[in-house]
């Protein structure tokens, strides 16, 4: 962990923390000209469709809508930056407030897809390749395949009417059971229990990527040599596959759960409406019906941004963990 | 390379090649055999479709039976026939768009890899922020602002699709403009053109046919996606519209979700099996290459 006060590390650290502000200045720039390209009047995409003319004065003086598109962007940018997102109508609260409440539920779904997703992709992309061409490993391949070619609705669906309809062993829909005020312990099963089929079907689509490219490093570090050494060393053929060898086949492994938050994000907005689910998916559902703009150009800013700092995360996070990649450079 | 590990591919034409894969793997072989199912039933979907898709009728919510192959929805319409349709508007989306992407991309990547210089930087940076937004919203995005017909799909994912063939080209043309052939031609004294359309394009040909038929599958996926969550042109029957309607109706009539959901599957993992074993002929060097899922 030296290399953490390494010069050259600062170096990275730095040019990717001035490329990330830059690049979510950008995306909000973007956010701004997709509102004034769009058809009709731009003052429909900042308010809302709902909205009665009085307020949409209100809105077009905030906004400066009859200034030049230069100091539009400037008041844009500059309310953006102070966290004003605009007002939603179809909720009557702040666009902030509408899309932080629907984070938690979310994020429950996303990082217990991931944590099923990882383990369990790990595991087999490690026994697939230590039984390369076998049966096994085919039927490995057979359903990597088959995850990166059934959409996650489908797998959704398919699921949904096997176990909750057909066995009904898992709920349908919803978070929480209604009209059942639960707490404590019972709460905590409820929505775990709610929680099974959304998350697993997210989980099924990332596992096919991360035991692929698992068994696609480990079949890439097992010829190396010091994995002969230890075995000439006498160790079991488990510590070497799950100590030796995986330590260093796990590392682009790592990544591609980082960099995958947008895929996991895109996932989830139509795994949750599978599910009726009521997180972020649910939300664009349902503003896309009101046709409720400054929630759904909010959604998509923060979505952008959330993505741009896992990419940093990931990016300073990853030599960290091999410091060969800073010196390749 | 998934299915291909213990046969040997040789030889120097890339039709004779994958012949050789298609005879040598049963799964490529079945993957053909699907992809000109769909591709017929999706041509003379006027011939075999016996309702018209979009036509309601008293007889709601029917299972499966000698006359409707597939059940009718909530409407009375012909599931079968919606399948059979909705393969037409799901090829000629997937098939539009990796044309028009892939030959912006051909041309922007092979002319910013070749030139170098401040129009690769540019193009290098706008590709990376074409990457930030996850590939669904962006699209989702526009085309709520700006309409969903499917002449506005079409652009509207050309538009974000072409920055990955050109990145793809853009690298490809690099490399091969290191190579000693295409030095042979300049000391030849060959024109730019010449070197680009004759010497490095025909070799990066068989990367973009096969990072194009991929493209195929990931547009289906993707607007299909779209047509899901409820973004998309109700004038056309897709298989995605049909999920969309269906969702509803799931507790009653199962047949509604799934007969659309394993014709998009079957056609996403033909095209996936094809494209790869396109791979391994085309480039026998290359790792397996799979569809870029977006959803």
């Amino acid at each position: 962990m030296k290399n953490i006060f390494s010069h050259s590390y600062y170096r990275l650290f730095v040019k990717r923390l001035v490329q990330s502000i830059v690049l979510i200045f950008l995306l909000i720039v973007i956010n701004f000209f997709l509102i004034h390209l769009a058809p009709g009047d731009p003052v429909y995409y900042l308010a809302g469709q709902s909205g009665d003319e009085q307020y949409y004065q209100l809105i077009r003086a905030k906004f400066g809508l009859d200034q030049p598109l230069l100091t539009q962007l400037w008041v844009y940018l500059a309310s953006v930056l102070r966290g004003d997102l605009g007002f939603s109508l179809s909720y009557q609260q702040p666009v902030s407030a509408v899309i932080f409440a629907r984070v938690p539920a979310t994020l429950l779904l996303i990082l217990s897809a991931i944590l099923m997703a990882s383990v369990g992709g790990v595991f087999l992309g490690v026994e697939a390749a230590r039984r390369e061409n076998s049966f096994y490993d085919r039927a490995f391949n057979t359903f990597a395949l088959l995850g990166h070619s059934v959409p996650s609705f489908s797998i959704g669906h398919l699921l949904l009417l096997f176990f909750a309809l057909y066995l009904g062993l898992f709920p349908a829909q919803g978070m929480i059971s209604a009209n059942q005020d639960l707490t404590g312990i019972a709460y905590f099963l409820d929505l775990l229990y709610h929680l099974a089929l959304p998350s697993l079907t997210l989980a099924i689509v990332q596992l096919a990527q991360i035991m692929r490219l698992t068994r696609a490093a480990m079949l890439d570090v097992l010829n190396e040599n010091f994995i002969f050494t230890a075995r000439a060393k006498g160790l079991s053929e488990r510590r070497v596959l799950y100590v030796h060898a995986l330590r260093n086949a796990l590392l682009p492994v790592v990544t591609i759960i980082g960099s995958d938050l947008g895929m996991l994000l895109s996932g989830a907005v139509l795994i949750e409406t599978v599910y009726a689910y009521p997180g972020l998916g649910r939300l664009t559902l349902e503003v896309l019906a009101a046709r409720d703009y400054p929630v759904l150009m909010g959604l998509f800013l923060l979505i952008s941004i959330a993505v741009t700092a896992m990419n940093f995360v990931t990016d300073i996070v990853y030599p960290l963990v091999d410091p060969r990649i800073i010196y390749r450079r | 390379m998934i299915f291909y590990d213990d046969i040997s591919i040789q030889g120097s034409s890339p039709v004779g090649n994958f012949r050789r894969v298609l005879k040598h793997n049963k799964a490529a072989m079945l993957g053909a055999i699907v992809l000109t199912v769909f591709f017929s039933a999706a041509v003379f979907a006027d011939f075999i479709a016996p309702f018209d898709p979009l036509q309601t009728s008293l007889e709601t919510l029917q299972t499966p039976s000698p006359k409707f192959l597939f059940g009718t929805d909530d409407l009375g319409r012909d599931i079968f026939s919606g399948v059979i349709y909705g393969a037409r508007t799901s090829i000629f989306v997937g098939i539009s768009v990796a044309l028009f992407a892939g030959l912006i991309g051909v041309f922007v990547g092979s002319a910013a890899g070749y030139a170098g210089g401040v129009w690769d930087d540019l193009l290098m940076r706008l590709t990376e922020l074409f990457l930030i937004p996850p590939r669904f919203f962006l699209v989702l995005i526009i085309a709520a602002l700006f309409g969903s017909s499917l002449f506005n799909l079409i652009l509207i994912l050309t538009f974000t699709y072409w920055t990955t063939t050109a990145r793809l080209v853009r690298a490809e043309v690099l490399s091969l403009k290191a190579r000693p052939f295409v030095e042979a031609a300049t000391v030849a004294g060959a024109s730019d053109a010449r070197i680009l359309f004759h010497e490095i394009l025909p070799n990066a040909l068989p990367l973009i046919i096969t990072q194009m038929t991929l493209m195929v599958g990931g547009v289906i996926l993707l607007e299909a996606a779209l047509d899901f969550i409820g973004i998309g042109d109700a004038n056309h029957i897709s298989w995605g519209f049909m999920l969309h309607n269906g969702q509803h109706f799931i507790r009653d009539a199962w047949w509604i979700i799934v007969f659309p959901s394993l014709a998009l599957a079957a056609l996403v993992l033909a095209l996936n099996v094809v494209g790869d074993a396109l791979n391994v002929a085309l480039n026998p060097k290359a790792r397996s290459a799979y569809i870029d899922k977006s959803v």
